[in-house]
């Protein structure tokens, strides 16, 4: 690479690190800033109002606190059937596609448009947007339903340890990664979901049906599902019934390269259908 | 000299929604060329070859081939005809169903070279909720990847140029019509474009703030940039053009500068000009003596004549000699039906009257 082509690469690059962090900054604003983020910060904080009221309930009924390894499969239960499935699902079909289609719905759309973005670069950027936006949000509820489940009140035995001291510390950890990669994988799949169809509605519920039952799908059609390679990642088994987990977990590796691969090809798909985007506001 | 008649073309036949075919008009040598005032032959900055749109079955734009240069070109036609149609797709906001668009050189597959060199005022009404006037200027200006200085010194010199500056700091939301105008436009002029396409500019603005914009428009073309603008008001581009596209029904029925395609119409309708003179009797006897002065009617109050001719050209030359010879003393020559206003009637008043 001769030295006018580095400093045009290197331009092109700080460019694009601009115009990302404009993104970025544009995006966030219009997440955080406004009333309609209400419903969707109220609906990630539902597992931690629970397990608020689990703590109110049992220091009200004098009840006897849970041990910490019996809380830690109970709360396992609550992160993937309630957390991961339902509420992370909803978060991220609310911010991811508001990316597109609010911006439809509100005709500013072609703002971006009219940016001299790269196609690619201007799909990336919503993306990266959504997965800050909407990881802020999830995770901070995770970060208030930990202790509230281990460490508040005294309602569970041994709780504070476990989370500070001994696995909880790991599991946490764990449960991040879970909840930002659930976050990349089902943001991906709505975003571009939001670029293929008018309405994301009854495509999303499909989604949620596929989700729920992807451990009765055969071995072939299980890999085609988020909750396939998080179900694999997450730290405390327990016992789901038919919903319970493949018989041979998926190594932790292969869940996650599956999982990023599956992210990959959706933002390919959603790319190449950004590239033909039009502006057609009363056609939409 | 007639160009394309675009009668019977294959996506009609297949009975696509769509109005009479009209005959086109192109200008030859027109007077403001002459005159220096348009550049010669237009520099290609925006081209359109063979361009077509369709929004399913329905006809956006048909056939569409039109060469616009620097200098200040008005799209003409009424609502629904295929302006915005047209600007959409110069400005990359929407894919021609067949053909090719380049604007300076550069398709609408290279948005980030594109549009570093055009802007675009939309006539959407619509905003990013919550921002204000300087936000919406200075972020989108952060979107083309320049350092926060330089956003901000053109985001500040853009505000200063519409004469928004007090009100930069409220909320576009609250912004009555023409402000909401203003600062669109300065979003559009904001990182210098070489070619500006502006939908309806002027809708909504006060008669200050409308003198202010045009005076605008005109220090830009001066420096040889490139002004599409939309209007279907038809008085706005007689003063404001210097090359005129009549659009209707999907298709371009005329382009060029509006005298030399009232020029192009004379045959089927002869220039109407109005002479005020102390001897209107005298001077309608010598006009009826040329051959393509079609009728010469006096004025009510006999100070005035009103000539229909079929060469206008030959109609001043004789009316040189005549003011030359001292016998008519010749107050004023008004010419009456060569604006845009009447070019429209003639072109497409008759295919759909009151259409204009």
């Amino acid at each position: 690479m001769n030295g006018q082509a580095a400093v045009a690469q290197s331009t092109g690059m700080r460019v694009w690190r601009r115009q990302l962090g404009a993104m970025l900054w544009l995006e966030l604003r219009k997440t955080f800033l406004r009333w309609r983020a209400l419903p969707v910060v109220a609906v990630a904080l539902l597992p931690a109002l629970l397990l608020g009221m689990r703590v109110v309930a049992v220091r009200l009924a004098d009840a006897r606190a849970l041990p910490a390894a019996e809380m830690a499969t109970m709360y396992a239960a609550l992160f993937q059937l309630f957390f991961v499935r339902l509420v992370v699902f909803f978060v991220c079909f609310t911010v991811f596609t508001y990316l597109v289609r609010g911006e439809i719905a509100e005709r500013s759309l072609h703002f971006y448009l009219m940016a001299p973005l790269r196609r690619d670069v201007f799909l990336l950027g919503k993306f990266v947007a959504g997965l800050v936006a909407a990881s802020s949000i999830v995770l901070a509820s995770l970060a208030l339903q930990l202790p509230l489940a281990f460490a508040v009140g005294g309602v569970t035995e041994g709780g504070a340890a476990y989370l500070f001291e001994g696995p909880g510390a790991g599991h946490a950890a764990a449960y991040a990664l879970v909840t930002v990669l659930a976050v990349a994988g089902y943001g991906a799949v709505f975003l571009a979901l939001a670029l293929l169809v008018k309405n994301p509605m009854i495509p999303a519920a499909a989604i949620l049906g596929w989700e729920w039952l992807n451990s009765l799908l055969p071995p072939v059609l299980k890999k085609i599902s988020v909750i396939h390679y998080l179900q694999s990642l997450c730290p405390v088994p327990f016992d789901a019934g038919p919903l319970a987990l493949p018989a041979e977990p998926t190594p932790a590796p292969l869940a996650i390269g599956g999982l990023l691969l599956m992210v990959g090809v959706l933002l390919t798909v959603a790319i190449h259908r950004a590239r033909r985007l039009e502006v057609l506001y009363t056609g939409e | 000299m007639s160009r394309a008649v675009l009668g019977a073309d294959s996506k009609r036949a297949e009975g696509v929604v769509n109005t009479t075919p009209v005959a086109s008009a192109v200008l030859g040598a027109d007077s403001k060329r002459a005159e220096g005032v348009v550049p010669t032959t237009p520099v290609a900055s925006i081209v359109f070859r063979d361009v077509s749109k369709f929004y399913g079955e329905v006809l956006g734009v048909n056939r569409i081939d039109l060469t616009i240069g620097p200098g200040i070109t008005a799209l003409v036609g009424p609502n629904g005809s295929g302006k915005s149609t047209l600007m959409n797709l110069a400005a990359g906001l929407l894919r021609p169903t067949e053909g090719a668009i380049e604007v300076l050189g550069l398709t609408p597959d290279q948005p980030d070279q594109l549009f570093r060199r055009i802007g675009y005022c939309t006539q959407y009404e619509s905003f990013p909720r919550g921002m204000t006037g300087w936000d919406f200027v200075h972020l989108y200006l952060r979107l083309h990847g320049m350092p926060r200085g330089d956003a901000e010194r053109l985001a500040r010199r853009a505000i200063e140029r519409v004469g928004m500056v007090e009100a930069a700091t409220r909320r576009v939301g609250a912004y009555s019509k023409g402000m909401k105008q203003r600062i669109k436009l300065a979003q559009a002029i904001a990182h210098d474009p070489q070619v500006l396409v502006l939908d309806e500019p002027l809708n909504g603005l006060d008669p200050l703030a409308r003198a202010e914009t045009v005076e605008l428009f005109r220090a830009f073309a001066a420096e040889g940039r490139v002004l599409l603008v939309s209007s279907h008001v038809l008085h706005e581009v007689d003063e404001l053009a210097d090359r005129v596209v009549l659009v209707h029904g999907g298709y371009v029925v005329a382009e060029g500068a509006v005298e030399g395609v009232r020029d192009e119409l004379a045959a089927e309708r002869p220039l109407q000009v109005f002479v005020r003179c102390d001897q209107p009797s005298l001077l309608a006897a010598r006009v009826f003596s040329e051959d393509h002065v079609v009728e010469a009617r006096l004025d009510g109050d006999r100070r005035g004549l009103l000539v229909r001719t079929e060469n206008a050209e030959r109609f001043y030359l004789l009316l040189n000699r005549v003011a030359g010879e001292g016998v008519v003393d010749i107050e004023a020559v008004l010419p009456a039906d060569d604006d845009v206003q009447s070019v429209y009637q003639y072109l497409i008043g008759a295919v759909a009257p009151g259409s204009s």
